[in-house]
């Protein structure tokens, strides 16, 4: 039961560390967006 | 916007940290044996302080994309409903429950914790208020 309580955390810990990195990679390629958007004006 | 990251790790990361560095204080200056030096409910508190202030964030900000705001959210209730989890099993005494397994878990937990709310606010701190981000 231990060994089920610590996978489940580990999980859960990861898919929420997997969507701050999508959010990262999205904050990412907004500030490229914008830098070309600032250099094409 | 810079400042807003700066200010979450002066307020919200220090001060979630807080109860983990005086309990690690106190067991400097206290006879062996008669605290322990971590306890899973500090982690929890941290945990906590993190995710209620990545909320609080969301809610006052204007200029960002509505569904990546509902899922940051929703991820954020989730994360403070698995921290409610754990303190309950730290609340249940005797042998009921390995010790050492709720430390691991509330020690990555609050990791993940921190990194989301990391993620979160390099996101905020970077927004712009002209609202441009949010073009489609």
């Amino acid at each position: 039961m231990t060994r089920i309580l610590v996978a489940s955390n580990v999980v859960i810990a990861l898919v929420a560390l997997g969507f701050a990195v999508w959010s990262l990679v999205q904050t990412h390629k907004a500030r490229r967006r914008q830098r070309g958007r600032s250099d094409a004006d | 916007m810079q400042t807003v990251k700066s200010k979450w790790l002066a307020y919200t990361v220090l001060i979630g940290l807080f109860p983990i560095f005086s309990r690690f204080l106190v067991w400097l200056v206290t006879k062996e044996g008669s605290i322990e030096p971590f306890a899973p409910q500090d982690f929890i508190a941290f945990g906590l302080v993190l995710l209620i202030s990545n909320i609080n964030e969301i809610e006052h900000l204007v200029d960002a994309d509505r569904s990546w705001k509902t899922a940051q959210n929703g991820i954020s209730a989730c994360l403070i409903a698995v921290h409610g989890v754990l303190l309950c099993l730290t609340l249940i005494g005797g042998d009921a429950v390995d010790r050492q397994a709720i430390m691991y878990c509330v020690a990555i937990i609050a990791l993940a914790s921190l990194g989301f709310s990391y993620t979160l606010f390099t996101r905020i701190s970077n927004i712009d208020p002209t609202g441009l981000e949010n073009a489609p």
